[in-house]
């Protein structure tokens, strides 16, 4: 028996893209296997861990509850687009100078959401990061490190800023 | 009602899945009317947990869904001088970004406690309100407030009290939330447990002085039953009290509520969820005292 499939648009770490798939594809599932981006992790598969948080429409969300028929005129970003959304450090390489992490499985979810914590508010305090990390489980328990490498990113998020616009 | 669909085990594979996108709440209404056995989907973040199964971790929705997503009335805010209306669909990020200064802080800090910001990004009021959380978090913090849902179906629109909400008639959906704005002196929500443990007890206060005394006083308690616990006669005895609230009136408060939570609890845990809501309410009433000496 064919089954339904839907048309969907939607933007892809700034490019419009269009797929068919069955209406209850989750997010992950279409990022990771029909895209090939896998920066994005899965880990819980329940909306808890926050291994796969991605950008939709410019606020986290776990990319593991969401099904293809939310998608319809999304705009996505994933860890592999990071780099190209305006207003936004180069948190990998801030990340890189502080190295928080073991393993690095939850390394995209974090920087996910410190990028949209820091499209909200550009100058966040501790408590701000704490806040919005608090959906980010680290299976090696490295939140020291990674609250370190946030407060990094924090304090020189401004000055990348001005010199990435400087360089062009 | 998904409830009812988890329970018949009625999925299908993914592609099998029939998605219906009304774009107005008519259009829903007549859906819904027509496809009775359809799952209402809208933030999906309790949902999807429990229809994602197997290896694949695939998520197996029933045949027919219909997604609220598109209906641009079940997304909107009103404020006129008396009430706060919002849409069923608002998403609860979305909410709290109005500002505490709007919202009753008892609904703001509820609403508060409601996952992480990812999942508020994505979870809506309607949702935590129609999820039979055994805590009920919202539900308790809109019940202390006096809010009423709007209960909209083919056959009419119908007004209940947030306290009174256990499940929908057939074809019916939660389209709008009204909460009645007034001053408070102390507002408070609690939540003793986590979000993901099955014996959580949520708690929701409120209270007004005047002149030295305690004029209003409204406490809720989510967790000790199906249905969130609010007692009005259990509240006046309170109502009127001289302030700093005596000992001795607290510890009748105490044993009234004893009882009454005692012929009320059905769920498994009973005794812990009784002296955990017992408790939280001793906390509440020794800080409504303390609140009151700062004030008057």
């Amino acid at each position: 028996m064919p089954g339904n499939r839907i048309k969907l648009k939607f933007t892809l770490n700034e490019k419009d893209v269009t797929i068919e798939c069955p209406p209850g594809r989750r997010l992950i599932d279409i990022i990771r296997l029909d895209f090939k981006l896998t920066g994005t992790k899965e880990g819980c598969g329940k909306g808890e861990c926050g291994s796969c948080v991605i950008l939709m429409n410019g606020n986290t969300v776990n990319s593991c509850i969401i099904p293809a028929f939310r998608l319809a005129d999304a705009n996505i970003v994933t860890i592999e687009g990071l780099a190209r959304v305006k207003g936004i450090p180069d948190i990998r390489s801030l990340f890189a100078e502080i190295q928080p992490l073991q393993c690095g499985y939850c390394a995209s979810g974090v920087q996910m959401v410190l990028a949209a914590l820091l499209l909200q508010n550009p100058k966040p305090d501790e408590r701000e990061i704490r806040e919005a990390l608090s959906g980010n489980i680290c299976f090696c328990s490295a939140y020291s490190g990674l609250l370190k490498s946030a407060l990094h990113v924090v304090k020189h998020s401004k000055k990348r800023r001005y010199a990435k616009r400087i360089s062009g | 009602m998904w409830l009812s669909i988890l329970k018949r085990g009625d999925m299908r594979r993914e592609s099998q899945v029939k998605v219906f996108r009304p774009k107005s709440l008519s259009g829903l209404l007549r859906l819904y009317g027509k496809n009775p056995e359809s799952l209402i989907f809208s933030g999906g973040t309790r949902i999807i947990p429990l229809l994602t199964k197997g290896k694949n971790r695939r998520i197996n929705f029933p045949e027919k869904v219909i997604y609220l997503g598109n209906i641009g009335e079940m997304f909107r805010i009103s404020r006129s001088q008396r009430f706060l209306d919002m849409g069923a669909c608002l998403p609860i990020s979305r909410i709290l970004s109005i500002g505490r200064h709007i919202i009753p802080r008892v609904v703001y800090e509820a609403l508060h406690s409601i996952g992480n910001p990812s999942i508020r990004n994505l979870a809506t009021i309607g949702g935590n309100i129609c999820s039979p959380t055994p805590f009920n978090d919202s539900l308790s913090a809109l019940n202390v407030v006096d809010a009423r849902l709007e209960l909209r179906s083919q056959s009419g629109t119908r007004w209940i009290p947030a306290g009174q909400f256990i499940k929908f008639n057939p074809g019916e959906v939660l389209t709008r939330i009204r909460i009645p704005l007034e001053e408070w002196d102390y507002q408070v929500f609690r939540k003793a447990g986590g979000n993901q443990s099955p014996t959580t007890i949520s708690f929701a206060g409120t209270a007004r002085f005047a002149k030295g005394i305690l004029e209003s006083f409204h406490f809720s308690i989510g967790g000790v039953n199906v249905k969130v616990f609010r007692n009005r006669d259990l509240e006046a005895q309170f109502e009127g009290s001289k302030l700093p609230v005596s000992v001795r009136e607290i510890e009748a408060m105490l044993s009234g509520l004893d009882e009454n939570l005692g012929s009320a609890s059905t769920l498994p845990n009973a005794r812990y969820r009784k002296e955990t809501a017992l408790r939280l309410f001793r906390w509440f009433i020794d800080n409504v005292n303390q609140k009151s000496i700062e004030i008057l």
